[in-house]
């Protein structure tokens, strides 16, 4: 049968120690034995320490009345049982120790020093069985109690935590250190199974290590020792099948390492005893792998104990070494027998330390599953017809009060005051705070002095006529064409004037349209006012009186005031195509007019005009620049040859003007602002509103002008500072 | 004597004492200036009112009733041109009561719907057609325009300026622009020499805000102008009539 090398992965022949392709070790090497495979030295070390088991429980089989019987109950399954019954309270007695294989001195074996210094230290302990009361499993073995043939169940007992410690009690003394007793004392007190398993293998060396306190049960020596198979030894038969599977396993593979061993006729390797380590000079073989039992039982109370009647008493067992147990040492070394039914690798059991953190009554190790037929059918809904599942109708349709009972706030005195404190704040907020009457009259320093300014700069040239600034030599541009328009105009045909201002820019407009009402009125032509304004009628009224009484116009003949236009862009567009529809009345007729039921189109003036186009000019006087884009947009086209002329306030002008010098204007004359009403006085060798506002106006906005700039290098200062 | 008792004495006393209520308002707000201010808006409103009646509803609903009377009513012209406009005004007071209010929408969807087909109509045909051909003006030096008489150079420049302004304000208001993923709302479209340059659409943006800014500037300094000119006829008319009362009580 070939092999295959675990580098390179090539067929070997079989019983190659090395690839014949790589290289590589085919078998591992191991030290002390290059002879060797090493699948044959692990199979006789498993098959030494197996048989050591075997043997001893064998030997357990033969020993006499006292002892520890081979039970046929699963030893795992007392310890399992034992830790689920109550802890007893029995005390750790010498004779609980005797699940211990105890030594026969009778035997003549030869214990080593160290097993000898434990035994006689636990011979000291038993005197004093009143202190080993708790059941601390470390604390029994201190007690030097003698090793007594107690089951699983008394070392699982021992483990837990007793009713006069408690559970979880902090007060659980810790481990103490283990003393081990002397050679003496341990020889009388070493429990029988522990002797048993020492009885099993007689031959068994010890290991090289005398103060070692864990047995080397994985090292070589052990592992050296004759594999015994477990079928081949009838003793041991129960022992194999009251073991766990998984030791049954083992057996059986080192069962079948020993064959091969036999059939290759390798000499197996004497077991290692504790007298050989002692004083006989023995071969220099690797020491087996000693045997570390979970439990030790002593044998000698086996019978009529609780491991017949399916309980294991464990408060007589010890511990294996790893755990701190000493007698293991003394197990594996001199191959003691080992209790039958007794496992090498039993059920690991908690000290009582930690057994006393668990919170055993809370936890559940098994889950319990209903069965089939305990489960309910749902009926309802899409899992209809299902076992299993969960109802959600009664568990969470179904009221139900909470399990929980309601929890009462709790206030503290700090936290109503607080409370109480928040809402006042709350209240005060929404109170009215009264106004100081003395604050009114607090005004900023800087809005006075800059009133005072202003109007000093403005009543200054009124009043004094100093300083006087003179008249613009430039006129505007489009002031020409306004007055050659103006010029052209007929005198049968009357024009229209729009007053659509406020009262408040009569102040400007009135000194603007001043100058083109006294052109038209000098060339006598007859002007209709209207106004889509309440207060435009009244404007018209005192404005053309007042420049009409130079002229002597007459209300009525050559002033004729249409009144109040109503209806806004619609009554616009209504008085360009139909006027007389539009204007049912006069405004400030004549009595004459009025008592005759007349009304503005009878007056000799307006009795040839039909149409809006029939004025021989339509201009409009408005402050605003709604009012004038009204007009111009609703009147012109409907205007045809009659020219539009706009009489603006300067602020509006600049919206204004795109109608005005458009390709196909819609507006034929602009007039705004106080520089422009001045030349136009100048055109008309006049001295009217213009000329006299003209410094107030200067000095005005000289004041104006001084005052932004240095609002403005201030504002720059400041920002410069900041930056910096 | 008499002419203490004029009325044009009188009438400048109280425009001169209310005109100094109103400029009281540079002390803050007063009592005085509260006063002028309840005096105008009443006297504004009862004028106005008076005016609505007498140039307005009586020519226009009561005297064309009057005078056609009981048999005049079944008259086509009186019936379109008074009864139907009386059922409106009845229809539209209903709109007084909550109850009834629904009924009152009528007259006020007529009023709604002609008033912005007017001023729609209006703003087409009279603003945005004609402005929008005014800016396809000629760049040609040898082009006159027709009010200002404008040519040459300085015309074509007008001109450029003008169409400049218009493209760059319409581009300001255009929300083309994105902010960046870091928040920076103009990316950078080009570097040269280490210097970032923003994109085109984003420079010309910055051009139309300029010309927006000229122009408001423009409108604040007229308003200003337009405001000390007030000022300054204010100050005038008080010196008068401080004159006229010295010249009367001397």
């Amino acid at each position: 049968m070939e092999v295959r090398c675990p580098m390179c992965a090539k067929l070997n022949p079989e019983g190659a120690d090395e690839c014949e392709h790589c290289g590589a070790r085919i078998t591992p090497l191991v030290i002390g034995d290059e002879g060797t495979s090493r699948a044959e030295e692990v199979g006789r070390e498993e098959e030494d320490w197996l048989s050591r088991i075997r043997d001893q429980a064998s030997q357990e089989q033969d020993q006499p009345a006292g002892q520890a019987e081979p039970s046929e109950e699963d030893w795992l399954g007392r310890l399992r049982e034992a830790s689920s019954e109550t802890p007893e309270e029995e005390p750790l007695s010498p004779e609980r120790h005797g699940d211990y294989p105890a030594t026969d001195p009778d035997e003549g074996k030869e214990m080593p020093e160290w097993l000898a210094r434990i035994r006689a230290r636990e011979a000291e302990e038993v005197e004093e069985p009143s202190a080993v009361q708790d059941d601390d499993w470390l604390e029994n073995l201190r007690g030097a109690a003698p090793l007594d043939d107690e089951g699983p169940e008394e070392l699982a007992a021992e483990d837990q935590p007793s009713e006069e410690e408690g559970d979880m009690s902090p007060e659980t003394p810790p481990p103490q250190e283990m003393e081990f007793p002397t050679g003496e004392d341990r020889e009388a007190e070493i429990p029988g199974w522990l002797e048993a398993s020492e009885e099993r293998q007689p031959d068994a060396p010890l290991p090289a290590e005398e103060e070692s306190r864990t047995p080397d049960l994985f090292t070589e020596e052990g592992a050296e020792q004759e594999p015994v198979s477990a079928a081949d030894e009838p003793d041991s038969q129960p022992f194999i099948q009251d073991s766990p599977s998984w030791l049954q396993e083992i057996m059986e593979e080192t069962s079948e390492a020993r064959k091969r061993a036999e059939r290759e006729e390798v000499e197996p390797s004497r077991p290692v005893s504790p007298t050989d380590i002692e004083g006989e000079p023995e071969e220099p073989e690797p020491e087996p792998t000693p045997h570390i039992p979970a439990l030790i039982f002593d044998d000698e109370e086996r019978e009529g104990s609780e491991f017949d009647s399916g309980e294991i008493d464990l408060e007589g067992a010890q511990l294996p070494e790893w755990l701190g147990e000493v007698e293991l040492e003394e197990r594996g070394v001199e191959g003691e027998e080992v209790e039958e039914g007794e496992g090498d690798l039993a059920p690991a059991t908690l000290p009582t330390w930690l057994e006393a953190m668990r919170p055993v009554d809370t936890f559940q190790s098994v889950v319990e599953i209903e069965t089939e037929e305990d489960e309910s059918i749902e009926s309802v809904g899409p899992l209809a017809g299902l076992r299993g599942v969960l109802m959600a109708e009664p568990v969470v349709a179904k009221p139900r009060t909470s399990p929980i009972g309601s929890m009462q706030l709790s206030v503290t005195e700090r936290q109503y005051a607080q409370a109480e404190l928040l809402n006042r704040l709350v209240a005060e907020e929404q109170d009215e705070v009264r106004v100081r009457p003395e604050m009114r009259l607090q005004s900023s320093l800087l809005r006075w002095l800059m009133a005072i300014i202003m109007l000093l700069g403005v009543a200054v040239p009124t009043l004094f006529g100093t300083p006087s600034y003179p008249l613009p030599r430039f006129e505007p541009v489009e002031l020409k064409p306004m007055v050659n328009l103006i010029t052209r105009l007929p005198a049968d045909r009357p024009i229209l004037m729009v007053f659509d201002y406020d009262p408040g820019y009569s102040g400007e407009l009135d000194a603007v349209a001043g100058p083109l009402i006294d052109q038209v009125m000098r060339q006598g032509i007859s002007i209709a006012s209207l106004s889509t304004r309440p207060t435009g009628s009244a404007m018209a009224v005192r404005l053309l009186g007042e420049i009409g009484q130079q002229y002597d116009y007459v209300s009525g003949e050559q002033l004729i005031h249409m009144g109040y236009l109503s209806g806004g862009p619609t009554a616009v567009q209504l008085l360009a195509l139909a006027p007389r529809s539009a204007i049912l009345q006069g405004f400030n007729l004549p009595a004459g007019l009025q008592a005759g039921g007349s009304s503005v189109w009878d007056t000799p003036a307006l009795r040839e005009v039909h149409e809006l186009s029939d004025f021989g000019m339509v201009a409009v006087i408005s402050a605003g620049t709604d009012n004038a884009r009204m007009w111009a947009e609703q009147a012109a086209p409907r205007m045809a040859d009659t020219p539009l002329v706009m009489i603006l306030s300067a602020g509006s002008e600049p919206m204004i003007r795109p109608y005005f010098e458009a390709r196909e204007p819609q507006i034929q004359g602009i007039l705004s602002g106080l520089p422009a009403a001045v030349a136009y006085e100048q055109r008309n060798n006049q001295v009217g509103a213009a000329h006299r506002h003209w410094s107030a106006f200067g000095s005005g906005l000289m004041v104006a002008e001084l005052a932004l700039a240095g609002g403005m290098v201030y504002g720059v200062v400041i920002w410069f500072l900041r930056r910096q | 004597m008499d002419n203490l008792l004029s009325t044009e004495l009188w009438a400048s006393l109280l425009s001169a004492l209310l005109t100094i209520m109103v400029l009281s308002y540079l002390i803050g707000d007063n009592p005085l200036f509260r006063f002028a201010m309840h005096l105008f808006i009443g006297a504004a409103s009862g004028y106005a009112g008076a005016i609505a009646w007498h140039n307005v509803l009586k020519p226009g609903l009561v005297d064309p009733l009057l005078s056609a009377g009981i048999s005049g009513i079944t008259d086509p012209s009186i019936i379109a041109s008074v009864l139907i406009p009386w059922g409106l005004i009845l229809i539209l007071l209903l709109k007084l009561s909550p109850r009834t209010a629904r009924a009152g929408a009528l007259p006020m969807a007529i009023l709604v719907g002609v008033g912005a087909a007017v001023v729609v109509g209006g703003a087409l045909t009279g603003t945005i057609l004609p402005q929008s051909q005014a800016a396809m003006e000629s760049l040609s030096p040898t082009a006159v325009s027709p009010m200002t008489g404008e040519t040459g150079p300085e015309r074509s420049i007008s001109v450029l300026i003008m169409i400049s302004g218009t493209i760059s304000t319409l581009v300001y208001f255009h929300f083309s622009t994105r902010r960046s993923p870091s928040g920076e709302q103009e990316p950078i479209f080009l570097e040269i020499a280490g210097i970032g340059v923003p994109s085109p659409v984003v420079m010309l943006r910055w051009v139309g805000q300029a010309f927006i800014a000229i122009t408001f500037g423009v409108m604040y300094a007229g308003a200003l102008s337009a405001t000390i000119l007030i000022l300054a006829e204010r100050v005038e008319f008080l010196m008068n009539t401080v004159r006229l009362i010295l010249g009367t009580a001397g």
